[in-house]
């Protein structure tokens, strides 16, 4: 298992967000996240990354225990992640986004004082090639259309360097056809070995997807298997559609 | 006649100018609220007074003021870490009137509320700066060197990642950059060039007091960087210009000093609510004031 999470639990106040989740998710597969609304799904990612600070836990990735590391670290050890609402930079444009993902030495102050470095345009091309995005590489975030600015969050989160993709809802308010190409380019990534792990609610989506589907329901997992285990388990309906 | 009083102007227009766009740093590219600025500049102001009243050469003390400034930049991001937008200005501005106050009171030192005179010009290798054109070039060539290093960073991959910070945090973390680090790192050199600023200010007026480094500075080094815009340095450079001469102008109509100072105030005022009711971005910003 590349990504095992172990007794997972996140109180808000008196609502119990996660109530000892246990995941584990298999390398090069996509592992779809499902559930009714709050039964923790988003919570999961963001404790995962220590967005938000867990209140119990172990989360193992590669064989190293990340459960107390601030997130920037955590995404250094090769997490990448999308948003269900995408968390883009409004005042810089395509190139400039890449540039914070590509360019391992932007943190360092002096050493752009002296000699500022900018990535080649080959090497966005190919990653914006990737999900089919083909726009200026100075357009701005904020003149992209809503499909087009999650195309760009998944193809910076492409260019992260990662061993794992998670992504939130990454169909969630595009048009069908958009949700045709996102499905083809993640199918596409797992022929390439890419292990993925997403939250989705649309259930053709997932079904036509994952290999594998995790069902969690008020913070913990009701049940995982294969798309069509899970589509036959009258707990599932249960969870979804109420008794 | 008409010389010497160009002369005075355009050496307060230079330390103004790195007192604004070191603000902008912070303010405008960061997108940090921060009203601690002037406190910075008063620390450089009496650090680099206090060494060189005790016989510690010119050249360290202006590079104390710079670094000593710093290391209050890195204490203050470090304790206001977890705050934003209006809870972090009122922290900033918390920390401006806790300097102001020490400054004040802590009279061994700075001498409270009667200032300290006499300060010395500048004494480099030998050298002193003593007629004012020979301050000006010193004063112009710091201020063009810092503007040159701000536009250098801001211009870089690092200035692409403070724009960052400035729009959406949690998206750079999850990008794997460390905000807090970046944040530090530009509140520490935003504060050097305020104390840096602050010693070149002391030296020139040869007098400092608590009443240098109050709110009215604040206010108006927040004037210059909004109505230059935010987020651009060229902007800074130029309004500085505007809103450090505009003033300049009452001097010709002949009203007493007591209406004068005021009248300056009110000025400052309506330059700041012109800018924010038709120009919300300033001359030359990019971005909106949030």
């Amino acid at each position: 298992m590349i990504l095992t999470i172990t007794n997972l639990k996140k109180y808000f106040g008196g609502i119990r967000a996660l109530d000892g989740a246990t995941i584990n998710v298999a390398p090069g597969k996509i592992t779809a996240l499902i559930g009714p609304n709050g039964c923790g799904k988003t919570t999961l990612f963001n404790t995962l990354l220590n967005l938000e600070q867990k209140d119990e836990g172990t989360i193992i990735f590669n064989k190293e225990n990340i459960s107390n590391l601030p997130t920037h670290n955590i995404i250094k050890k090769g997490i990448a992640r999308t948003f269900q609402e995408v968390r883009l930079f409004k005042n810089l444009s395509i190139q400039e986004h890449f540039d914070i993902v590509l360019n391992n030495d932007n943190e360092k102050l002096f050493k752009n004082i002296f000699s500022p470095a900018r990535n080649n345009e080959t090497t966005i091309k190919k990653y914006l090639a990737q999900v089919n995005l083909n726009k200026p590489l100075t357009t701005y975030a904020i003149d992209l259309s809503y499909g087009q600015r999650k195309l760009l969050d998944l193809a910076l989160a492409l260019a992260l360097p990662h061993k794992i993709l998670l992504l939130d809802e990454p169909v969630a308010g595009i048009n069908p056809e958009l949700r045709i190409i996102i499905k083809d380019i993640l199918k596409k990534l797992r022929t390439q070995g890419e292990t993925i792990l997403l939250i989705e609610h649309d259930m053709n989506f997932v079904m036509d997807l994952a290999d594998h589907i995790i069902v969690l329901d008020e913070g913990k997992k009701l049940v995982e298997g294969t798309p069509k285990k899970i589509q036959d388990n009258p707990h599932v309906l249960e969870a979804y559609l109420g008794d | 006649m008409i010389l010497p009083y160009i002369i005075h102007l355009l050496i307060f227009i230079s330390i103004y100018t790195i007192l604004t766009v070191s603000l902008n740093l912070t303010l405008g590219f960061t997108g940090m609220l921060n009203l601690g600025h002037i406190a910075f500049f008063g620390i450089g102001a009496y650090t680099s007074t206090l060494l060189v009243m005790n016989g510690v050469p010119y050249i360290i003390a202006f590079l104390a003021a710079g670094i000593i400034a710093g290391i209050f930049g890195y204490l203050l991001v470090y304790a206001v870490r977890k705050l934003k937008g209006d809870y972090l200005a009122l922290a900033t501005l918390g920390f401006s009137f806790v300097m102001t106050t020490l400054f004040l009171n802590w009279s061994s030192l700075t001498r409270g509320p009667l200032g300290i005179p006499g300060i010395p010009r500048p004494e480099i290798f030998g050298f002193i700066i003593k007629t004012p054109p020979a301050y000006l070039l010193f004063v112009a060539v710091i201020a063009i060197i810092i503007c040159i290093i701000c536009w250098r960073i801001t211009t870089s991959s690092f200035g692409t990642l403070l724009t960052a910070v400035r729009d959406d945090q949690l998206g750079l973390q999850v990008l794997g950059k460390n905000v807090f680090l970046l944040k530090a790192k530009a509140m520490i050199l935003s504060a050097c060039f305020a104390g840096i600023a602050g010693s070149l200010f002391a030296h020139y007026l040869s007098f400092i007091d608590p009443g240098s480094f109050t709110l009215t500075e604040i206010i108006l080094v927040f004037t210059i960087v909004i109505v230059g815009g935010i987020a651009s340095i060229k902007g800074s450079i130029i309004a500085t210009f505007v809103i450090i001469l505009l003033p300049e102008l009452l001097r010709f109509l002949a009203l007493p000093s007591a209406i004068l100072g005021p009248l300056r105030q009110v000025l400052y005022a309506l330059l700041l609510l012109i800018i924010l009711l038709y120009r919300p971005r300033g001359l030359y910003g990019r971005i909106d004031l949030e």
